[in-house]
C-alpha cells in the first residue's frame, strides 16, 4: 500500500511539481488523522501526542536545523510523562541569529523595513520572533491546541554560521540568504536590480565574535525566561567535520572548526553564569559516529534520536518533567 | 625522568653528525604507541630515517629540555636531564601527541628556587623522595594558556630549521562524562578542557605550519560511544584508522623528499584525506624547462566527491552505506580542488601527466631536477619532492 502511494505520489509531483495541492492535502490529512486516531504524529520539525488532558507539555525550539532533533523526544517523551504534548522546532539558520532575535525583540521602525520586506519577498517572522511569546500552535496540529512553552531550545548554530548586512542608513541588520533562499536562485539571479539596490543600502557586517555572541546569549537567555516562563536549554555544535580530517594547518588559520570549538567552550563559561543546562550535541552526535553526515548541524535520523534523547535526559536530571 | 634513552645517539643536543642517516623522532605517548608507535610500523613506511623513540612528556618539561635548561646544584643524580633529539640538525621529523597535557599530572615538580622542571614517572629511590620533598613542589595541571605557550615554545624550536612536526590530537570524547549543568567554580570536565586546548592548539598548528593527525575526528567518524572505553583511549580498530590517518601524514609531510634532496626527484599526486583516492589533474601552472621556488604553484587537482574506500572483508550492508555516504558527500561537495604547490626549488625537468587526464594519488605528476642540463629517468623508487596543499573550493 504504502509502496504504490508512493509511486502515485511521484507521479503527481512530475506532473504538479513538488509541494504541489494534491500532496498539501494528503500530507494534512495524514498529520490530523494520524494525531486523532492514534494520538501520535509528527513531521520533520514537530511532533504532538495525545495523553492525559489536564497534563499539557509544551517544548519550543527557535534555532537552525540542529534544533529540529528536538521532535525526535517525541515518542520517548509520550511514554515517559503520559502527558499530551507539543513539540515545535520553529525557525531557520538565516533569521535566528541571536543578534537578530534581540533586534527583532527591540523592534525595527517598520517604515524603514517595509521596501525590504517587499523587495527581498520577506516574511513577518523574519523581524518579529514568535520566540517571546508565552504559547506556541504548530502549523501542521492546528487541532492540537496552544501549548505553554515549558521548555524553550536555543543553539548557537547560527551565530557560527551565519554571515549578515547591515543598512547603512537605518542600521537595521538582514541575514539576506533568508530572503533570497526563500526565492528560486534563478528567480534572484534574473533580478539583478534588487541585487545592485542590496549592495547600495547595504554592507557586510561577517559573522560574530564569541565575545559578541556570548554577551547576546547573556541578555537573550534571562528575557526569554522572563517572557515565555520556559526552562531554557542551550545546543553546542559539533566540532569536527565529518569526512574532512584536516592534515595540514600550514594553510588553513581560523578554520571554521577552531571557531566551533572556541563557541562551545565560551558557552560553557555562560552556562555557569546563567545557569541553563548545554544539549551536548558535540558529545551525543560524536558518541554515534559522523561518518555520512553532510555538515555540522544536518543530522541522519540515528542522530537526532540520540539528540532527542539526550534532551530528555537533561529534562529529567533538572526536574522540568 | 620521563624522556627515555635514545638508542645509538650521540652525547647531547646537536651532537649527531648530519651526515648520519637523518632521524625521525617520535614521543611515544599512549596515543602513538598504539599506532605509529606499533614494532615496525614506521620503519617499514620510512626506510630512508633513523627511528627514535622518546617517551612521552608534557610540553612544559619538553620545551625546557629543549632549550637545554639544566638542573640546579645538588640535583640528584638520577634526574640528571636527558637530552632529546627533538631539535637535532639531523631530525627532520617529530611526532609528538597533545595527551600528556590532558593527563591529571601529579608526576611533573619544579624546583622552588630555580623553577627547573622534572617529571618523575618510574618508582625513584629515598634520595629523589626526599630532594623532591624538600625542594620541589608539584607542578600542578597547566591552565590553558601556560599549555599554550609552552607548545608554542616547543614547536618553534623544534621547527627552528624547517623540520617537520606532526602532532596528535586528542578525542574530547568522555564517556564517563555526561556533565550538562556547570556550577561555578568547579573545574572543566574532560572534554571541556580538550576542546580548550584543542582550540588553542589549532591557532598555534595554523601559525607554525603543524601536520595533524586528528584522532578526534576519526573516533567520532567512527563512532566515540562504541571506540572510545575511557577518556584518551580508543579502540584496536581506530588505532588502525588513526595509523592510516598518520601515514598519510608522514607521506604528507614531504620531508622524505627534500631531506634526500635528490638530483632527480618526482612529484607525487597528493591525497586530499584518506578518503581520495583518484582525481583528474585540472590545470598545469608551470611548462616543462620552468624553474620553481618553493610555495609556487605547480597543478591543480580535481577530486570528485564520489569517492569511496571498499575494504576486503567487508559486509555488502558496510559497502552500500559507505556508497550512500560518498553520494551523499557527492551532492554536498561536488568538487574539491587542490593547488599542489612546491615545497622547494628545481627545474621542472618532465610533466609526466597531461590536463585533463585521471590520475592516482601516488601517481608521478612531474619530474624535478637540480640542474637543468639533466636527461631525467626515473621510477617508482626515485625520491619524491616535497610540496604544500591548498584547498580552493
Amino acid at each position: 500500500m504504502n509502496r504504490l502511494r508512493r509511486r502515485v505520489m511521484r507521479l503527481l509531483r512530475k506532473s504538479l511539481g513538488n509541494d504541489n495541492y494534491v500532496e498539501r492535502v494528503v500530507r494534512k490529512l495524514d498529520h490530523t488523522s494520524g494525531y486523532r486516531v492514534a494520538g501520535f504524529s509528527r513531521t520533520t520539525t514537530s511532533c504532538v501526542f495525545k495523553g492525559d488532558p489536564d497534563r499539557r507539555l509544551g517544548i519550543y525550539g527557535y534555532a537552525g536545523c540542529d534544533v529540529w532533533a528536538i521532535a525526535d523526544a517525541g515518542p520517548a517523551l509520550r511514554e515517559l510523562t503520559g502527558a499530551t504534548g507539543g513539540i515545535f522546532a520553529e525557525g531557520r539558520a538565516d533569521f535566528t541569529r541571536s543578534d537578530l532575535i534581540l533586534q527583532g525583540y527591540d523592534g525595527v521602525n517598520p517604515d524603514h523595513i517595509a521596501e525590504v520586506m517587499e523587495r527581498l519577498n520577506g516574511k513577518p517572522i523574519m523581524m518579529k520572533p514568535e520566540l517571546f511569546k508565552k504559547q506556541f500552535t504548530i502549523p501542521a496540529y492546528r487541532q492540537a491546541g496552544a501549548f505553554d512553552k515549558d521548555v524553550v531550545a536555543l543553539s548557537i548554530s547560527s551565530d557560527l554560521a551565519r554571515v549578515i548586512y547591515r543598512h547603512r542608513k537605518h542600521g537595521f541588520i538582514i541575514d539576506p540568504g533568508g530572503f533570497w533562499l526563500a526565492s528560486g536562485v534563478e528567480e534572484t539571479l534574473k533580478d539583478l536590480d534588487t541585487v545592485k539596490w542590496f549592495s547600495t543600502e547595504f554592507e557586510k557586517i561577517g559573522r560574530l565574535s564569541v565575545d559578541e555572541s556570548m554577551n547576546n546569549f547573556r541578555r537573550l537567555v534571562p528575557l526569554v525566561r522572563e517572557t515565555t516562563g520556559g526552562h531554557v536549554v542551550v545546543f553546542n555544535s559539533l566540532t569536527v567535520d565529518p569526512g574532512r580530517r584536516v592534515m595540514d594547518y600550514q594553510l588553513s588559520h581560523s578554520p571554521h572548526r577552531t571557531r566551533r570549538r572556541e563557541f562551545a567552550t565560551a558557552l560553557v563559561d555562560l552556562a555557569r553564569e546563567l545557569d541553563f543546562s548545554i544539549i551536548d550535541v558535540d558529545r551525543v552526535v560524536k558518541g554515534v559516529g559522523v561518518e555520512g553526515l553532510g555538515d555540522f548541524v544536518k543530522f541522519t535520523p540515528k542522530h537526532k534520536e540520540a539528540v532527542g534523547d539526550e534532551l530528555i535526559r537533561v529534562l529529567v536530571d533538572r526536574e522540568v518533567i | 625522568m620521563n624522556l627515555s634513552d635514545v638508542s645509538g645517539t650521540g652525547e647531547g643536543p646537536g651532537s649527531a653528525d648530519p651526515r648520519h642517516k637523518p632521524m625521525v623522532v617520535v614521543f611515544d605517548s599512549p596515543d602513538i604507541a598504539a599506532t605509529v608507535g606499533q614494532p615496525g610500523l614506521l620503519e617499514g613506511r620510512v626506510s630512508t630515517h633513523k627511528i627514535v623513540r622518546e617517551g612521552a612528556v608534557r610540553s612544559d618539561v619538553l620545551a625546557q629540555t629543549i632549550k637545554g635548561i639544566r638542573p640546579p646544584d645538588g640535583a640528584p643524580k638520577a634526574l640528571a636531564i636527558r637530552h632529546t633529539l627533538a631539535a637535532d640538525p639531523a631530525t627532520s621529523l617529530v611526532i609528538l601527541s597533545l595527551l600528556p597535557e590532558m593527563d591529571a599530572a601529579g608526576n611533573v615538580y619544579r624546583h622552588i628556587d630555580s623553577g627547573w622542571l622534572v617529571a618523575v614517572n618510574e618508582p625513584h629511590g629515598a634520595e629523589v623522595g626526599s630532594w623532591l620533598e624538600a625542594e620541589c613542589e608539584v607542578k600542578p595541571k597547566l591552565s590553558i594558556e601556560e599549555t599554550s605557550n609552552s607548545i608554542r615554545d616547543a614547536i618553534s624550536i623544534i621547527r627552528g630549521d624547517d623540520r617537520a612536526v606532526g602532532v596528535f590530537n586528542v578525542s574530547t570524547y568522555d564517556p564517563d562524562d555526561q556533565t550538562h549543568r556547570f556550577a561555578a567554580g568547579v573545574a572543566d570536565p574532560y572534554s571541556v578542557r580538550a576542546n580548550r586546548l584543542l582550540a588553542a592548539f589549532e591557532t598555534i598548528a595554523g601559525e607554525l605550519g603543524v601536520f595533524v593527525v586528528d584522532v578526534d575526528g576519526a573516533v567520532a567518524e567512527l563512532g566515540a560511544a562504541k571506540h572510545v572505553p575511557r577518556a584518551g583511549e580508543f579502540s584496536k580498530e581506530a588505532a588502525a584508522f588513526i595509523t592510516e590517518d598518520a601515514g598519510l601524514l608522514i607521506d604528507q609531510s614531504g620531508v622524505f623528499g627534500t631531506s634526500v634532496q635528490a638530483p632527480v626527484m618526482r612529484v607525487e599526486v597528493p591525497a586530499y584525506d584518506r578518503r581520495t583516492t583518484h582525481g583528474t589533474l585540472a590545470v598545469w601552472h608551470v611548462n616543462k624547462g620552468r624553474s620553481v621556488q618553493q610555495g609556487d604553484p605547480l597543478f591543480d587537482v580535481r577530486f570528485d566527491g564520489l569517492v569511496y574506500r571498499v575494504t576486503p572483508g567487508q559486509e555488502e550492508s558496510e559497502r552500500k552505506a559507505a556508497r550512500r555516504a560518498a553520494r551523499r558527500r557527492a551532492s554536498l561537495h561536488p568538487t574539491l580542488v587542490l593547488e599542489v604547490l612546491a615545497g622547494g626549488e628545481g627545474y621542472v625537468a618532465a610533466l609526466a601527466v597531461s590536463e585533463g587526464d585521471r590520475v592516482k594519488v601516488g601517481d608521478t605528476a612531474a619530474v624535478i631536477t637540480t640542474t637543468t642540463d639533466r636527461e631525467p629517468s626515473y621510477d617508482s623508487s626515485t625520491p619524491t619532492f616535497r610540496l604544500g596543499m591548498r584547498a580552493k573550493t
